[in-house]
């Protein structure tokens, strides 16, 4: 097993698939990288790039 | 944010991460600690960095030049993979083939000093951090098994 850390890029291409990851390897991050990624994810919505429902996490109203 | 939620990855954010940031910070001479924190993490309790960020692995790397590696951080796994035992060393930088045929930039391995592993005194685990650049032109990315490294002294 690797573990690896991974960035705020690297997590959102996880997410869209578009990095995949072995099984055998362990993700870790700081937990500012979850503040981050909202934060991407809400100026690529306020840029037209993706939709409010694409961006958040869909629990809140 | 669901996706990311979902995903298995472990967030930390302990005393013990913060006061290597701290330090990782303030080595590099970095205004803040959010990037000091990828590393920090990733001296405490990884065996690599991955980044998108160019310019903080740049600087990452540069900091390894102040000492080197006491050991290598070659996976337990071996040298084994998607056929990703390819690599060679470019000087400092090398570029290393994972997967079937994307590329990944890779700068070479820097050893941040002694850091504090979680949960352990200060200076009894002397880690490591290996910092790697996604290239831009990389859209999808295959980890694999092991990852093929760029230690000093492999040639």
């Amino acid at each position: 097993m690797t573990r690896f850390v991974v960035d705020c890029e690297t997590l959102l291409g996880i997410a869209a698939g578009e990095i995949e990851v072995a099984a055998e390897h362990k993700l870790l991050a700081p937990t500012l990288v979850r503040s981050q990624a909202l934060a991407a994810l809400f100026e690529a919505a306020r840029r037209g790039e993706i939709s409010a429902g694409e961006g958040s996490s869909g629990d809140t109203d | 944010m669901t996706r990311i939620n979902s995903l298995k990855v472990r967030f930390l954010g302990d005393k013990a991460l913060q006061r290597t940031a701290w330090k990782v910070a303030d080595k590099l001479g970095w205004e803040t600690t959010h990037d000091a924190e990828f590393v920090a993490l990733t001296q405490l309790q990884a065996d690599f960095f991955v980044t998108s960020d160019g310019e903080l692995a740049r600087a990452v790397r540069a900091s390894s030049r102040r000492r080197r590696p006491t050991r290598s951080a070659r996976p337990k796994n071996g040298g084994h993979g998607h056929g990703a035992a390819e690599q060679r060393r470019c000087g400092g930088a090398c570029a290393a083939s994972v997967g079937r045929s994307e590329t990944v930039s890779c700068l070479s391995e820097c050893a941040l000093g002694e850091g504090e592993d979680l949960g352990r005194r200060h200076g009894e685990h002397k880690s490591r951090a290996t910092a790697f650049v996604l290239k831009a032109a990389v859209t999808h990315l295959v980890l694999p098994l092991s990852v093929p490294l760029c230690l000093p002294g492999l040639g």
